[in-house]
């Protein structure tokens, strides 16, 4: 695998990935307050069935108190991406500070990554609608 | 000190190069390729501070293709969010001010209401939205980058890095400025803000804008959900969020 060096706006990037997630963090008191008041999900309403992304905020609720297995029961996919989201976070800011260099993915990957996302969002969404939720 | 363009006719103009390419006339018509590489006016260092705000902002309001072309794709993240914290900061502050000012009104034309009252925004709390909108307009930006991104490559649009996307983004809250605009800024600010990000992604990412239509309309298909957490970043649920504190 090819590595290159970190660019100085990736080194930014880095920081505000990481300041993302601390002001999420000490922002959490506030997120049982807003489940109500978010606008409920309209492709639920209109159709009777869950989106690809419903159960995402009762996900991250759950995260919240701990409660990994019914986060991951809420929405798999959601969670996943949320504990990437922070475990980047965590490993960004260090990456820069340190000026590691970041691995080059070939561009032949890209058409199989991308077919991943594609089938993970869709799996996501059938046992979303199996399940119910 | 910023330097005049050339006058038309003249001695060809100097070779471009980033940062030292005189700025557009001011309000005038640019004949087109004459400077095809002349910096955006908020990233010429040249440029004094409110100059560069105002024809930057004319810019992308006026022609934001050209505006996108003259972007720079890469390089210091710090203009284009300082800009994106202006600007967006200005609509929040102000759509704030309009909907104090409305409820005000609104309970004073109609005594029945008055027990509506409590239910309005008390103005420490306005305060409050308005010191703390930077950084959620910073962190709101970071997600929605990250958000839009993704989606970009997911449609395999994604030409440049991560950073290209946070700029597009950034200059993309030009549209939170229609927040100004009483009742109906929220909802031209919304359109105008993806009509923005898709010119914006095309141009930047040299991309189709099937492909950036696609990247930034992604999220509003695939879900309802994802949006309302982006959107828990920003000013809109810390306003719901603070006023549902203050009532318990």
């Amino acid at each position: 695998m090819k590595w290159r060096a970190l660019r100085s706006e990736e080194r930014q990037l880095a920081w505000i990935w990481g300041m993302s997630a601390v002001s999420a963090v000490l922002l959490a008191p506030l997120w049982p307050r807003l489940l109500p008041l978010l606008p409920r999900c309209a492709f639920h309403r209109l159709t009777g069935h869950p989106c690809p992304t419903c159960g995402t905020t009762r996900a991250a609720l759950a995260l919240l108190h701990g409660h990994v297995i019914d986060a991951i029961a809420f929405n798999p996919l959601m969670v996943l991406l949320g504990v990437a989201f922070m475990a980047g976070a965590l490993v960004a800011p260090f990456w820069a500070l340190a000026r590691l260099p970041l691995p080059v993915i070939p561009r032949t990957a890209w058409r199989p990554l991308r077919i991943a996302a594609i089938v993970a969002i869709l799996v996501n969404w059938a046992y979303l609608l199996l399940s119910g939720r | 000190m910023a330097t005049m363009p050339p006058p038309p006719g003249d001695a060809p103009p100097p070779p471009p190069a980033h940062g030292s390419v005189p700025p557009p006339p001011p309000g005038g018509q640019e004949p087109p390729g004459q400077h095809p590489l002349a910096p955006l006016p908020w990233e010429d260092p040249q440029l004094p501070f409110f100059d560069a705000l105002f024809e930057t902002v004319k810019l992308f309001v006026t022609r934001p293709e050209d505006a996108f072309r003259r972007m720079a794709p890469s390089g210091s993240l710090g203009r284009p969010i300082l800009y994106a914290v202006i600007v967006g900061w200005i609509g929040v502050a102000v759509s704030q001010l309009y909907g104090l000012a409305m409820q005000g009104m609104f309970l004073g034309f109609m005594p029945g209401m008055q027990s509506m009252k409590g239910l309005g925004i008390p103005f420490v709390v306005l305060l409050a939205i308005i010191i703390l909108a930077p950084l959620f307009l910073v962190i709101g930006l970071f997600i929605s980058s990250l958000i839009v991104h993704l989606c970009l490559m997911i449609v395999g649009g994604a030409e440049r890095g991560l950073d290209t996307t946070l700029r597009v983004l950034a200059y993309g809250y030009t549209a939170q400025l229609a927040g100004v605009v009483p009742m109906v800024g929220g909802i031209v600010s919304i359109v105008w803000t993806i009509v923005l990000q898709i010119i914006g992604l095309a141009e930047a990412h040299h991309t189709t804008r099937g492909k950036a239509a696609a990247a930034v309309l992604l999220p509003f298909l695939l879900c309802c959900t994802c949006l309302a957490v982006a959107l828990f970043f920003s000013g809109a649920a810390l306003v719901s969020a603070i006023t549902g504190a203050a009532h318990s």
